[in-house]
């Protein structure tokens, strides 16, 4: 009897043993698309019966930490085939794979429920994910393809009206989104006035919008994180890719210069509207300039297994002019050096230097009478180290820093006059650290916190006003000069804290339901007060006189992966709550434009948005698509210490960009091998707007008077887009593949009101009318010609 | 030159976009006064008296009679203006140099279109304007924005020291060129002590559009102080620039007035001193 029991003693202390000596070994590589080398962002790993995984990050790098023992990882992407590698785990493994993509297009693409792709499991909520893939194939502008055009049709994005440059998230401005192009800072996203973007998307590889619940690595704007990821040049073979279209045209060639270790790939994409404007018989359109251009390049170096090097740069430049007599052009440039190192097969680093420009220059020929030019820019430099260490399957740790040096020229005026404003310099630097970490089977969390610091340094000659009232030009008392190198502002405090939080918590297989808190602080500010931005408006740093702005939102979802007759779906509702403060807004009559005490013209007001988004949405199968609904609010209140400092009676007013219902239907259905159609419909309600209570009379001049701020609504806004896709078959020996994409913008041809104003009308005194301001008045057609080989 | 850059992006809009006129029910609102005038150093002090109506009222606004106004010199009352007709008030006073003048208003209770109060306007001074130093027709080809033909230039010299504002009012065969967008206010901040006289810098051309031989105009070169040239930029960019998506937003267009008898009453209009010189030229 006693042998039994110590037989069973030692048996028990022998297995407890084991338990506690049992070692973990981590498996970790790069995925990449085996037809071209790119490296694959977000596909998922995970272990088959421990159900433990990871997702590949923007690198496509994984790491994951697994006990000793046999395992099989299933690695599963959307769009291409899964993959299930059995592998012996009594060592540390590198282990890089190419996955094939999914080779019929109507076959069906399983997205598994371990899958951490999936949107119930991932802890991410409030953010849209798009692929290259969907946006081809949505109906577009004039044939052209818009990233920024498309996240509008997702719920909880929107723009003021067509004709618009930006767009707003949850009820923020347009310069409160963090436009990043491979990490390097975008200021101005849209050519020609919004109607193309920046982004060339045959270049794009992969678009992520953050509306809320932003990760502890991003900061300085208050509402979303634009991160756009661009490919790096197929490794493996040359390639290109292009399209002829009406207004515009664009080729991409990429290819390796030593296979699988050194890629290169150049894009550019040139406008040609002005040969248009040429068919004009009025003489005074028919002689104006109206293009844009833009070139992409990278170069991507293979240094070794664990170190990679990319560099990449972006130009691009808007024309204008009138005949030889006036020119305007404004642009973006910017050049990217990283450098990926896996320094462990647990920790990931990532170090990045950016160079960024916007400028516009403005001006009449040297020939002319009165000659001058009108320059204005913004230059940054940033460097930042990122590093993301993969402890165990249940917890990912991320920490980094990052300094932004900006050096603002708001304007220089050379020629028969000359004059200019003081340039401004500024640091930006932050830290974080936040913790991804699967606290239970059901419970995920992600926390961080994030510190900022803004500090605004001379040289510089600051104004000085007299105490006790609002600040204008007739109260300036004096001036302080600072030297170069010594801080006029400083911004390092308690309210730099940056707190983000996120929580999933898992109901089932199928559903779960998200929380998110996070604040946001913003430090450089778009000086504009129009209703739509001028390429002229201009960016100007938090100082002695402005105040950095601050937002806290706080969001909760609901999120389901439904299937109905064998198709999957998901759903997702979210209700958020933000608020702002130290947002600016402008003195009535605010004269912005070569002012040098800009403070003047400028209120510090608070604003708060709030509301509900649903999205149902369809990723696999012949039909794909989305219904997207946000009902929401955003308003603003400005009421200052002084007189002349409040608006609409120091009352909470509807911003611009306020729309309470916003409905978007898209919708693509891949009839066969050739031919794939596409509809958008969306509806919106009329932005705000002012209307007169009374009239007065000046000289005879009849002016409106008002006594609110977008008290009233435009009419509600309402379109139809069709689209049609023919891909012509590919031949078997040939690489040329080509497809015609045809489109109609505007089906109804609705004329969507833009704005109501009201003016006396022509000729006739004393009568005035108010006059609906419509951008497109017509259906318009369009046709692309794409090609690729 | 400022609102070059907006407007001619406005224009690149303009051409694709399509304007319709709507009907519009507004609310009404209570009527406030409107006080307009002005005290040269050459002219009767004249001053009318309005109120404001409905926007689509589409008649002149009402004219408000009966009311005492007070004319002051730094503050010594010096006359009171006479009615010569409904909402018409003028005194044969004319300014000096570097005085300040404003007016004291008062609408006694009964008025049919306006409640009772008294009205003061800030005081402005009034600052020296130079001479009109030429005044000449020249023909002008290959500009793009005008067709070829005999236009009319005049030139000044700025006085050194920056702070002189100026408009510009011009009349053709003595109908006054005023509509809302002929406003034209010049501030010295880029060209102090400069002189327009095609030999500094080019003389400046005042009217834009071609006119026949024989056409009289006759231009008022008036000093102005910076809050009124404030005030017609304003009421400029709120009457005419509208119509494009970068118009500025809203503003309500207040001026020098102010309602003493109850300082939360809105009140508009403008009464602005300035000296003023003029002259002809025949095209």
């Amino acid at each position: 009897m006693t042998k039994r029991i110590w037989f069973s003693l030692l048996f028990a202390f022998f297995s407890l043993s084991s338990l506690y000596s049992q070692q973990s070994f981590t498996i970790s590589g790069t995925v990449r698309d085996g037809a071209t080398g790119e490296q694959l962002i977000g596909v998922s790993v995970v272990e088959k019966t421990l159900k433990k995984g990871t997702v590949t990050n923007e690198y496509g790098f994984y790491s994951l930490s697994l006990n000793a023992g046999n395992a099989v990882l299933v690695f599963n992407y959307l769009g291409f085939e899964e993959k299930s590698i059995p592998l012996k785990l009594n060592k540390n493994i590198s282990f890089n794979l190419e996955l094939k993509e999914s080779s019929e297009q109507l076959q069906e693409i399983v997205v598994t429920e371990s899958s951490l792709e999936n949107q119930v499991r991932s802890t991410q909520m409030s953010v849209s994910k798009l692929q290259a893939k969907e946006i081809k194939k949505m109906p577009q502008l004039l044939g052209e393809v818009d990233i920024i055009r498309t996240l509008t049709l997702l719920p909880g994005v929107s723009t003021v009206g067509e004709g618009s440059s930006g767009f707003n998230v949850r009820g923020g401005n347009i310069d409160q989104n963090l436009i990043l192009g491979d990490e390097a800072p975008v200021f101005n996203s849209s050519h020609l006035a919004g109607f193309f973007s920046v982004f060339n998307a045959d270049v794009v590889k992969e678009i992520k919008l953050y509306k809320g619940g932003i990760p502890a690595q991003y900061g300085g704007r208050l509402s979303s994180v634009l991160d756009i990821r661009l490919k790096e040049g197929n490794s493996k073979h040359f390639s290109g890719t292009g399209g002829l279209g009406l207004l515009s045209s664009r080729l991409l060639l990429e290819g390796p210069i030593i296979d699988d270790k050194l890629s290169w790939l150049i894009a550019g994409r040139r406008s040609y509207a002005d040969l248009f404007i040429r068919l004009s018989p009025d003489e005074t359109i028919n002689q104006n300039i109206l293009y844009f251009y833009d070139l992409n390049g990278k170069l991507n170096y293979k240094i070794n297994e664990k170190n990679t090097l990319y560099l990449s740069g972006y130009y691009g430049r808007d024309v204008f002019g009138i005949q030889d007599a006036f020119g305007f052009d404004w642009g973006n440039t910017t050049a990217t050096l990283r450098w990926n190192s896996i320094l462990t097969n647990k920790l990931f680093a990532n170090f990045t230097m950016v160079y960024s420009d916007y400028l516009y220059t403005l001006g009449t020929p040297e020939e002319q009478e009165f000659q001058f030019k009108w320059n204005s820019r913004i230059q940054n430099y940033v460097s930042s180290a990122d590093f993301t260490l993969y402890r165990t399957p249940e917890s990912k740790i991320k920490f980094g820093l990052s300094n932004t040096y900006y050096l603002f020229d708001p304007a220089r005026i050379t020629g028969s006059v000359s004059a200019e404003l003081q340039e401004q310099k500024a640091i930006e630097p932050s830290i974080y650290i936040s913790s991804e970490q699967k606290i239970s089977n059901r419970l995920t969390l992600d926390y961080g916190l994030r510190f900022g610091a803004f500090f605004r340094m001379g040289p510089f000659t600051e104004s000085l006003y007299r105490d006790g009232e609002s600040l204008e030009d007739s109260s300036v008392i004096g001036t302080r000069d600072y030297a170069s190198g010594q801080a006029i502002a400083s911004f390092l405090n308690l309210e730099g804290l940056e707190p983000r939080i996120a929580a999933n918590y898992l109901i089932d297989e199928v559903q779960s339901i998200k929380a998110s808190y996070n604040r946001t602080r913003q430090y450089i500010h778009l000086i504009s007060n129009t209703t739509a931005t001028t390429p002229i408006d201009i960016w100007r740093p938090s100082s002695t006189y402005i105040e950095p702005a601050i937002a806290d939102q706080v969001a909760l979802g609901y999120f389901r992966n439904i299937e109905i007759y064998k198709q999957k779906y998901e759903l997702s509702a979210e209700i958020y709550y933000k608020e702002m403060r130290n947002v600016l807004d402008y003195k009535d009559g605010a004269d912005l434009i070569f002012k040098e005490n800009i403070e003047t013209e400028l209120i510090a007001g608070q604003g708060r948005a709030y509301g509900l988004e649903l999205l149902l949405r369809k990723n696999t199968g012949r039909l794909t698509g989305w219904i997207g609904y946000t009902l929401s609010r955003t308003e603003r209140l400005v009421d200052g210490q002084f007189t002349g400092e409040q608006i609409n009676n120091g009352d909470w007013f509807a911003s611009n960009y306020d729309k309470t219902h916003d409905l978007s239907i898209v919708a693509n259905y891949q009839i066969n091998q050739k031919w794939d159609i596409g509809m958008v419909w969306v509806f919106q309600t009329g932005r705000p707007i002012t209307y007169p209570s009374a009239r007065g009379e000046y000289e005879g001049i009849v002016f409106p008077v008002y006594d609110n701020r977008n008290g009233a609504r435009v009419p509600n806004y309402h379109r139809l887009d069709f689209s049609a896709n023919y891909t012509k078959e590919k031949k078997p020996q040939g690489k040329w593949e080509s497809s015609w994409a045809f489109g109609i913008y505007n089906v109804y041809a609705r004329r969507n009101p833009y704005s109501v104003f009201f003016q006396e009308a022509a000729l006739q005194t004393n009568i005035t009318e108010a006059v609906q301001l419509s951008i497109f008045g017509t259906f318009i057609p369009s046709v692309t010609y794409n090609f690729n080989f | 030159m400022k609102n070059l850059g907006l407007i001619t992006l406005g224009l690149l809009v303009l051409t694709a976009s399509c304007q319709d006129v709507i009907e519009l029910d507004l609310p009404d609102s209570e009527p406030l006064i409107v006080i307009n005038g002005r005290i040269t150093d050459s002219d009767s002090t004249g001053i009318v008296l309005s109120s404001t109506a409905p926007y689509f009222s589409q008649e002149e606004t009402p004219r408000i009679g009966g009311a005492t106004i007070i004319l002051y010199e730094n503050n010594d009352s010096v006359g009171i203006l006479n009615e010569d007709s409904l909402g018409y008030y003028s005194l044969p006073y004319k300014g000096l140099l570097g005085k300040k003048y404003h007016v004291k208003v008062v609408v006694p209770d009964g008025n049919p279109s306006l409640e009772g109060g008294v009205w003061e306007s800030i005081p402005e001074e009034m600052k020296r304007v130079p001479e009109i130093d030429s005044m000449f027709s020249k023909f002008i080809v290959d500009d793009p924005f005008q067709a070829d033909g005999w236009y009319p230039f005049f030139g000044f010299t700025d006085p050194m020291g920056v702070g002189d504002n100026y408009r510009l009012r011009v009349w053709l065969n003595d109908t006054a060129f005023d509509a809302a967008s002929q406003i034209t206010t010049y501030q010295d901040q880029f060209w102090d002590g400069r002189s327009f006289n095609d030999i500094d810098l080019p003389t400046i051309q005042f009217v834009r559009s071609n006119r026949t031989l024989g056409t009289k105009f006759e231009i008022e070169k008036g000093s102005i102080t910076l809050r009124y040239l404030n005030f017609l930029e304003l009421l400029s960019s709120q009457t005419s620039q509208v119509g494009s998506t970068f118009d500025p937003p809203p503003a309500p267009l207040l001026g020098n007035i102010r309602c003493i008898s109850n300082p939360n009453r809105t009140s508009l209009g403008y009464f602005n001193t300035s000296a003023v010189r003029r002259k002809t030229l025949f095209l």
